[in-house]
């Protein structure tokens, strides 16, 4: 499929969005809540580029992690309204998360030193890239979002309730400004609950059933220096990313993935159980 | 009336056929009294297609609406029309949802017949969360079959096997109403296999809201059908060919389906004769039949009013309202909903319809219209609004999220006098950027209210900016209350209401406010008979 973008034409694969093509043609688009083990979501809205359809007068603004090429697209990713708008979003980032090494980069990168507003000085941007992780990568559904509007933050059932949470880590790898603490807060539980406890790679569906002996001191455990050696990134994010790119066509790597996904969840269910009784 | 009233009504109505006149309903704007209903200048000007057999029928029994023409539509459409013929009227009659977007039914059954898809649902949004409208809950209680009419027609027409209404949590009688309303059409053979013998079958669930003003949104809507959180998501594939369970689904309002069976009967020629615009091209290309509004605020007579398209503002909040009480002058009509936008006197003329509302900045939303007399802020207003809205966000994308935090902190320290210089140009600048950017239309026309308070009430913002006053006098911390001397005649009225003890004088002399103990209640502003209090 054949697209324009900033003038030039591009190939692009059916079903792609603009900016995995854009990225595929060395074009750099800021993109903070996308990523490639997960499926688009659509919060930050950095992504934003201007296109406009074959055959129509009007150009859009819209999300490129979201927006699918089309034959006979256009694709505009630096023009003035674009780098305005963008702009204005990374400074309503910056009062939100002023002290957040990764936003004050980002923000950096596109000449965004000061903010207008008053700060949050909260570092969680909200992506939702740590809930969905734990809901598609991992299948536990652990943590999620509370509360509406400015007051909405990631949180676990009830705000105590940790139980589906396997301590995989997942959510402490993807998040860009190390703001969930849901990983550390499981582990400390299960530290201070003591006794028997499945190691988490067996819940992750990497180890067949094998009994943590370090009290989930997980760095000191070559297990989990191994896993991690292996996959180079996150084993769970690993092994998402082969899934996906295992399968062609259209639709398919959605089901793909949710069979993947199983093992981790139900694990999850028969160990919580073992654990209590 | 009074059940004391009944004996006289009794005795010269019944029995002699006179009319009681101190019982008629006394226009307050004439003065006189009237006899019929229809001549009462609040229902003269309206045109009750939807509404009107509220009156008429119970809902709680299908044979009143069935005795009123009731499911005689649906027997047409499957007796005598194909599917196309259907969908070809409605886009004939060039029927607009009611439910804010005002985009043309017809085109989206279209598409929703066309794609393809394993199963296809109808959607009917009664989840209703304009803070003081209530329309659509009117026609769910007084006229359910109404809405079920029209939505297994819809059905019929898209091919749609199954049907979901979406009611918001806080309306019980209306989802008794239409639970009971299906469970008897189902009894009559109107829902379920086989309907009326024909080979389509269809039937509908009731779902409950969830709760929040953004579940109303077609996306957040589906999401919650679904079991997932009430969010939107972003639909560059439109919900028309993946929208419920990636199906095709077709969404409108309560209204737009009440619409359906009118339309079906009596024809879509009859149906655009109604309003305003040519729809015959192109269904864009007009706003017809009528369309129910939610009459309050300042204004005398508050309700539900039902309108052809295109009736200006002026006949709607004047002739039928009966104009602003008090004596108050009028100053702004708000349209469209908490991210409707103020319109103000000037635009009194303007026909109400899709186009012209959202050409001034505003918008038909469903159908909200909030009047507000010269003691209205309009910087206060928009506060107002935005910090609804604030609240109201789903919190997911940032534009909305953080742009209406934003916008607040402006308009608050502006109502606070502490707005700066370049504040008009910030507000725009953030506005433009909510609505380009947001996921979804809640950001998309946040905006309006501040967008509209600049564009029609600029100098009032100003006031507020570089005067630090507040000229409607609502804006507390940019009050100031002072006796004028010249025009105080020591006549001590505004002493003893004072609650602060801040008023100093005796009779015959000229009184003073001691400014720092005032607490700005204006309590001496109103008591004052001279004027001499100033503001
Ligand atoms: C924030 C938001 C709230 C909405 N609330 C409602 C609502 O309460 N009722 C409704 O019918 N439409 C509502 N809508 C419009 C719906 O998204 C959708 O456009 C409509 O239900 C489609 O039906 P229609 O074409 O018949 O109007 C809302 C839209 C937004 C953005
Ligand atoms: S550590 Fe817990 S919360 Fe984080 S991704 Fe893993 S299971 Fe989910
Ligand atoms: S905690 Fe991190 S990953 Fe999760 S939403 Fe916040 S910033 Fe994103
Ligand atoms: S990356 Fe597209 S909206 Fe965040």
């Amino acid at each position: 499929m054949k697209f324009t973008l900033n003038g030039g034409t591009r190939q692009a694969r059916d079903g792609q969005t603009v900016l995995d093509a854009a990225r595929a043609a060395g074009v750099d688009i800021p993109a903070a809540c996308a990523h490639e083990a997960l499926e688009p979501y659509g919060a930050c809205r950095l992504c934003i580029v201007e296109v406009r359809e074959r055959g129509k007068k009007r150009w859009r603004v819209v999300t490129s992690c979201l927006y699918p090429v089309a034959e006979g697209l256009e694709v505009r990713c630096d023009t003035r309204k674009i780098r305005k708008l963008r702009a204005f979003l990374l400074e309503l980032l910056l009062a939100r998360s002023p002290n957040a090494p990764y936003v004050k980069e980002l923000a950096a990168r596109y000449g965004v030193s000061k903010t207008r507003f008053s700060r949050l000085d909260d570092d969680c941007i909200l992506c939702g890239l740590c809930v969905r992780a734990c809901a598609e990568v991992v299948g536990a559904n652990a943590i999620g979002f509370s509360r509406r509007g400015i007051g909405r933050k990631v949180d676990s059932p009830y705000g105590i309730d940790h139980s589906k949470c396997i301590a995989c880590g997942v959510c402490t790898f993807v998040c860009p400004t190390g703001a969930v603490q849901m990983e550390y807060a499981r582990v400390m539980e299960l530290r201070a609950q003591g006794g028997e406890h499945l190691c988490r790679y067996t819940l992750m569906g990497f180890l067949p059933d094998a009994v943590c002996s370090l009290n989930y001191e997980c760095a000191r455990c070559e297990i989990d220096q191994k896993y991690r050696a292996e996959a180079g990134t996150h084993p769970l994010v690993a092994r998402a990313l082969a899934l996906k790119s295992g399968v062609t066509g259209k639709g398919a790597p959605r089901k793909k993935a949710s069979r993947g996904r199983k093992p981790a969840a139900s694990r999850a269910k028969r160990s919580s159980g073992r654990r209590r009784g | 009336m009074k059940p004391s009233d009944v004996p006289e009504i009794v005795e010269r109505t019944l029995r002699l056929g006179e009319v009681v006149e101190r019982l008629l309903y006394l226009d307050p704007a004439s003065g006189r009294r009237v006899e019929l209903e229809e001549e009462v200048p609040y229902y003269k000007k309206q045109l009750r297609l939807v509404l009107g057999d509220n009156t008429r029928i119970d809902p709680t029994d299908i044979r009143d609406y069935v005795a009123l023409d009731g499911y005689q539509a649906l027997r047409r459409a499957l007796e005598r029309m194909k599917p196309q013929a259907v969908i070809d009227a409605v886009t004939r009659a060039g029927l607009r949802g009611r439910g804010g977007g005002g985009f043309p039914a017809g085109v989206k059954w279209n598409t929703a017949r066309r794609a393809r898809g394993d199963r296809k649902f109808v959607l009917c949004n009664a989840d209703e969360g304009d803070p003081g409208a209530f329309m659509d809950r009117s026609v769910c209680e007084g006229n359910p079959h109404s809405v079920i009419e029209g939505m297994i027609i819809g059905a019929y027409a898209v091919g749609a096997r199954e049907g979901w209404i979406y009611v918001r949590n806080e309306y019980p009688l209306a989802l008794e109403a239409l639970a009971l309303a299906i469970d008897q059409a189902r009894s009559c053979g109107f829902l379920g296999e086989r309907i009326l013998g024909s080979g389509f079958s269809f039937d509908i669930g009731i779902s409950r809201g969830g709760g929040a003003f953004v579940c109303g949104e077609s996306t957040a809507l589906m999401a919650s059908l679904e079991g997932k959180p009430g969010e939107p998501r972003a639909k560059y594939v439109h919900t028309v060919e993946k929208g419920l369970f990636e199906m095709p689904t077709v969404l409108n309002n309560v209204e737009t389906w009440a619409n359906v069976p009118k339309i079906v009967l009596r024809g879509a020629d009859w149906y655009s004769s109604i309003g305003v615009g040519d729809v015959s091209e192109n269904p864009w290309g007009g706003s017809t039949g009528t369309k129910i509004f939610s009459l309050v605020g300042k204004v005398v007579n508050t309700g539900l009013v039902e309108v052809p398209m295109g009736t200006t503002l002026r006949e709607i909040i004047f002739d039928i309202g009966g104009g602003v009480p008090n004596g108050k002058k009028f100053k702004a009509v708000q349209t469209g909903g908490p991210s409707g936008g103020v319109l103000p006197e000037s635009l009194l003329d303007l026909p109400v319809d899709f186009d012209r509302l959202a050409g001034a900045g505003s918008m038909m939303g469903s159908g909200g219209m909030i009047v507000m007399d010269e003691d209205t802020c309009m910087v206060d207003v928009a506060r107002y609004f935005i910090d609804f809205l604030k609240d109201e966000s789903c919190g997911k994308c940032l534009p909305c999220r953080e742009g209406l935090r934003a916008l607040l902190e402006i308009l608050n320290r502006i109502v606070e006098g502490k707005g700066r210089r370049g504040d008009i140009a910030l507000l725009e600048e953030i506005a433009e950027c909510i609505a380009e950017t947001s996921l979804c239309a809640l950001g998309g026309s946040a905006p309006n209210p501040v967008l509209t308070a600049i564009r029609y009430f600029r100098s009032e913002v100003e006031a507020h900016i570089r005067d630090k006053r507040c000229p409607a006098g609502v804006c507390k911390p940019l009050l100031r209350y002072r006796i004028v001397a010249e025009k105080c005649t020591g006549c001590h009225a505004c002493f003893k209401p004072c609650p602060a003890n801040c008023i100093a004088g005796t009779a015959k002399k000229v009184h003073v406010i001691d400014e720092s103990t005032c607490v700005k209640c204006g309590a001496c502003y109103d008591v004052c008979k001279f004027d001499a209090v100033a503001r």
